[in-house]
């Protein structure tokens, strides 16, 4: 399951960052912010300066979209083939891509896609709805390993045809608002009809020919790639000539790279590298609310779809007046100031708040807040009374739980010894085990748990992040290792399911509604505690170039690396620089304009520092190591 | 007498120079021995690198797909294609085939081979750790005999304490250290990678680039490598000092220079070369920390990436490759002893 990491489209967690990050901490006083250097000759040509580099911690697997999962892959895949849709800017509402118009029938399953006219294939060859159709034939047969990769788009669509040069005609099993954004990769019949579902895991599509704004020029798995703009796209030419997305497995050589001008923008940086460029001329640090969460998660009776139960999780979690007072011992704004350096907001509800119409803000009364006395009066009035060692206990048991940890996060390994000092306060003894994923995937599986600390990447439509609590998603098979289904707190409530299924059906502010009743439930059940919502940090060098397109709309939205959306990259131009686009419609006209960073004094102290306290170490060392020596030899000649 | 004595001295230029027929079938037998204890235990390591990713924890086919709602169908349909759902016996006896096969299996990333993705990142780490060996031999080993011959001298005070420190440290360390200083603060050298992606591309500026990029992380392994060759071969250099043979060469009026590089080297080299070989296997995985600091496309880096995802497939293939990698470095020293020193040949 993998959660983060995976489909659909889940945004990439700052795993890789974890074993690195630890040794990026190893020199944190020479870390600190250096004045940014000469390009390199090479790249100092106002030709070649309209080349745009990209570094970040993650990197492009594979060019075959039907294997691709990383959020960098999505990145890539976005800007070499087109979508019918794109999300927009300002909401998330469908805007028109390659479809400039769609309507359904009123029944609601018969939809009609009008596609755009005079698109060419990067190979020159006219994009026809039969390229379209074809697509979407190829991705919906069930059990195929296309369908799996697409089945949250393409799951109810029964048939793709195409009815004229450039009218495509859909069927679905029941209306879905999913219809209205469909995010597949629209692929040319010519190359891919070569290609059966047999060979396709084995084809690497090293020369893809897509209709984007980028082509590939050069690629090398999991290091880098470099893209070329494509002159004759259909919503105007791009305002750079390349494009190069490089891997960094070590984020603070990155961080060097942004602040000395050998990349432009940088993702995937730690809080505290990211934190360090804040004084570096002409870098601008963006620190943007994004779809991310992490919680602290309860085992709430785990049992499998069938209802058996499993596990061994502490059976005072199935009791809510535990998790409240849990709840009410957290103090969660600590967490977000030291561990998250403020690059994050204290949580609620299970839909990130950048999804506005989604997004369901409890009351203020209603809300969970630090109030240790509260919780403590909530224990001692369920019947949980202090015991010896300051450990509450109720019918001769302790309340003794475990908390799990994944040991590839480095936020989470640092928030758990702070939960943990919280609920020994209110006499919750806490027993931490920090682990691999795939041993805490199992153990959640199994209901081998009582707390653990994990996160997700919700995208712009919330219905698979709902479908996680829903009676359906608990394990499956049988022991004593259950298969896990995506269910992480074993929330089992009809209720629920029938509002989840009731806003399938739905669009709009209708839908809306039901999305917020849902996180209502969850809320008040205490299913789960949403401890924070993570931003995504980036840092670019706004002396260099300009025109970004962010998502939200606003100067602290994503710049890049947006939520299954491609907008800054057609606009991204060097400094100085007019706009060259035609096109409005592609969400340039949103651009912020160039910000100038405040600039810095240049060197900085903590560098200095650094260096003097390593010479002095170093200098102190090999004196006393050659005294010894001496003394030594000297003991010898006598 | 004499007849015995002159018997006794031709028995030992022969068996020095090997050409006796006795001692002949005695190497051809200690050759063998070596090479078949070699290979049982590159079949144990087989067998452990199979059952080891065989107990972890985590279902490959759900890692693998990554899918919310599969059907019972469609996982055991992975299972099939993977052979996972086949009894363990079983299992074991096609990941044995395919292993002789060349076939490492598929990785469950990308998909790729993974023999195809060990080949793509072999080239540079054998560039990487073959440069460095080589550099950190030669100039470790010559500060060795430098310090050793002349000992209690001012370079051999110096450059003790010098490698000492550089011993100490760890490699990771060193590189970020290295990295933040040059690359970052005086721009003097790449931030990572092997080439760069401006597309510099072909011919001498190619090769340019390439040795541009090589630079640091290479600096870092050969500063911390040579420590301990230099040490070794100091130590096993003084050892020899008192050695009766180097009076009896001073005696015939052999010069300082002549002494040290024909008698007291040679005699003293043995300890090292055994390091080298012992350390030639273990640098191929112990890159890991350097290639990651400097994002260095090679073996180190795959597995860390793999142990990331995790990417079980892959890092079986480079365990396997690490552990084989040591075994025949091993062997390769056990080897070269015997024909180097007499003495093991007897033994």
């Amino acid at each position: 399951m993998l959660r983060s990491k995976s489909r659909p489209r889940l945004r990439l967690f700052a795993a890789g960052l974890a074993a690195v990050g630890g040794l990026a901490a190893a020199a944190p006083a020479l870390a600190a912010t250096a004045a940014p250097a000469a390009r390199s000759a090479a790249m100092s040509s106002p030709a070649s300066s309209s080349t745009f580099v990209v570094g970040n911690t993650d990197a492009v697997d594979t060019l075959n979209p039907f294997l691709g999962f990383t959020s960098q892959d999505y990145e890539v895949y976005g800007l070499i083939y087109d979508n019918l849709m794109d999300y927009g800017q300002l909401n998330y509402a469908g805007t028109p891509r390659l479809a400039t118009s769609w309507s359904h029938s009123k029944d609601g399953l018969t939809w009609t896609y009008h596609i755009r006219k005079g698109v060419k294939w990067s190979d020159g060859v006219p994009l026809t709805a039969a390229d379209v159709a074809y697509t979407f034939q190829r991705n919906i047969k069930p059990g195929s390993t296309e369908f799996s990769d697409n089945e949250a788009y393409v799951g109810e669509i029964t048939s793709a045809v195409a009815t004229g040069k450039y009218t495509v005609v859909m069927k679905v099993k029941h209306f879905t608002p999913v219809m209205n954004r469909l995010e597949v990769p629209i692929l040319p019949e010519h190359i891919w009809k070569n290609v059966s579902e047999k060979q396709l895991s084995s084809f690497k599509n090293l020369n893809p020919v897509g209709s984007g704004a980028f082509t590939v020029s050069s690629f090398s798995s999991n290091q880098s790639i470099r893209l070329t703009a494509n002159p004759n796209y259909w919503g105007g030419k791009p305002g750079i000539k390349t494009l190069v997305f490089q891997r960094f497995d070590n984020p603070t050589a990155e961080k060097l790279a942004l602040a000395n001008g050998t990349i432009d923008f940088a993702e995937g940086l730690t809080p505290a590298l990211w934190q360090s460029l804040k004084r570096t001329q002409g870098v601008k640090l963006i620190n943007a609310p994004a779809g991310n969460f992490d919680e602290l998660a309860f085992n709430n009776g785990a049992a499998t779809v069938t209802g058996k139960p499993i596990g061994n999780g502490n059976p005072a979690l199935k009791d809510i007046n535990v998790r409240h007072a849990i709840s009410y011992a957290l103090n969660i704004p600590v967490l977000v100031k030291k561990v998250l350096l403020n690059t994050g907001e204290v949580g609620n509800s299970i839909i990130p708040p950048i999804y506005t119409q989604f997004h369901y803000t409890p009351p203020a009364s209603q809300s969970y807040h630090f109030d240790p006395a509260k919780a403590e009066t909530i224990l001692s009035a369920d019947g949980w009374k202090m015991g010896p060692g300051g450990i509450r206990v109720k019918n001769g048991k302790q309340l003794s739980l475990r908390l799990f940890v994944r040991n590839q996060s480095p936020t989470q390994t640092q928030d758990a010894p702070y939960i943990k000092g919280w609920l020994n306060a209110i006499g919750i003894k806490v027993t931490l085990t920090a682990m691999s994923d795939s041993q805490l995937t199992a153990d959640i599986g199994n209901g081998q748990y009582d707390m653990f600390m994990w996160g997700w990447g919700v995208e712009p439509n919330p219905d698979f992040q709902l479908s996680v609590f829903t009676c359906g998603q608990r394990s499956y098979g049988s022991g004593p290792n259950y298969s896990p289904g995506w269910s992480d707190s074993f929330y089992c409530n009809p209720a629920y399911d029938k509002l989840y299924h009731q806003q399938q059906a739905l669009d709009g502010a209708p839908r809306a509604k039901v999305v917020k009743q849902m996180q209502k439930m969850l809320y008040e059940a205490d299913a789960y505690n949403v401890l924070y919502f993570y931003n995504d940090i980036q840092a670019y060098r706004s002396d260099l170039f300009t025109g970004f397109a962010p998502s939200p709309d606003k100067p602290n939205g994503l710049y890049l690396y947006q939520e299954i959306q491609w907008w800054s990259y057609r606009c991204i131009r060097p400094a100085g620089s007019s706009p060259s686009l035609t096109d409005h419609n592609i969400g340039c006209d949103h651009e912020i304009g160039a910000v100038t960073a405040p600039t810095s004094s240049g060197v900085n102290g903590g560098l200095i520092g650094g260096i003097a306290g390593a010479v002095v170490v170093l200098a102190g060392g090999i004196w006393l190591i050659s005294r010894r020596r001496r003394v030594a030899m000297a003991d010898e000649r006598e | 007498m004499a007849e015995a004595m002159l018997e006794g001295a031709r028995a030992a230029a022969e068996e020095r120079s090997g050409t006796g027929a006795v001692t002949s079938s005695g190497l051809a037998r200690t050759i063998s021995v070596k090479v078949f204890s070699a290979a049982i235990t590159l079949f144990v390591v087989l067998v452990g690198n199979f059952f080891l990713f065989r107990v972890l924890p985590a279902d490959p086919a759900k890692n693998l797909t990554r899918n919310s709602a599969l059907t019972a169908q469609q996982l055991a349909a992975i299972n099939r294609t993977f052979g996972l759902g086949l009894p363990l016996p079983q299992q074991f006896w096609n990941y044995l085939v395919q292993t002789f096969h060349g076939n490492l299996g598929r990785s469950f990333v990308d998909q790729l081979p993974v023999a195809e993705k060990i080949g793509q990142a072999l080239w540079p780490t054998v560039l990487l750790v073959g440069t460095s060996t080589v550099l950190s031999t030669v100039i470790g080993v010559w500060i060795g005999i430098r310090g050793g011959w002349n000992r209690g001298s001012r370079f051999d005070r110096s450059s003790t304490a010098f490698v000492n420190v550089l011993y100490a440290m760890p490699d990771f360390w060193l590189g970020m250290v290295l990295l933040i200083t040059l690359a970052g603060k005086l721009a003097l050298f790449p931030d990572g990678g092997m080439h760069s992606f401006t597309g510099t591309g072909s011919g001498l500026a190619g090769l340019g680039d390439l040795l541009w990029h090589l630079a640091l992380p290479c600096i870092v392994l050969t500063l911390v490598y040579l420590a301990e060759y230099s040490l070794v071969m100091r130590s096993s250099l003084i050892d020899e000092l008192k050695a009766d043979y180097l009076l009896t060469a001073r005696a015939k009026g052999l010069r300082d220079d002549l002494v040290r590089r024909r008698h007291a080297v040679p005699n003293a080299l043995l300890p090292s070369v055994t390091l080298i070989m012992l350390n030639l296997g273990f640098v191929i995985s112990g890159a890991i920390t350097t290639e990651t600091v400097f994002s260095w496309p090679g073996l180190g880096r795959l597995s860390y990436v793999s142990l990331n995802a995790p990417d079980y497939p892959t890092l079986e293939g480079t365990f396997l490759l690490f552990s084989a990698a040591v075994i025949v470095a091993n062997l390769i020293g056990d080897l070269l002893l015997t024909l180097f020193d007499p003495r093991v040949r007897q033994a």
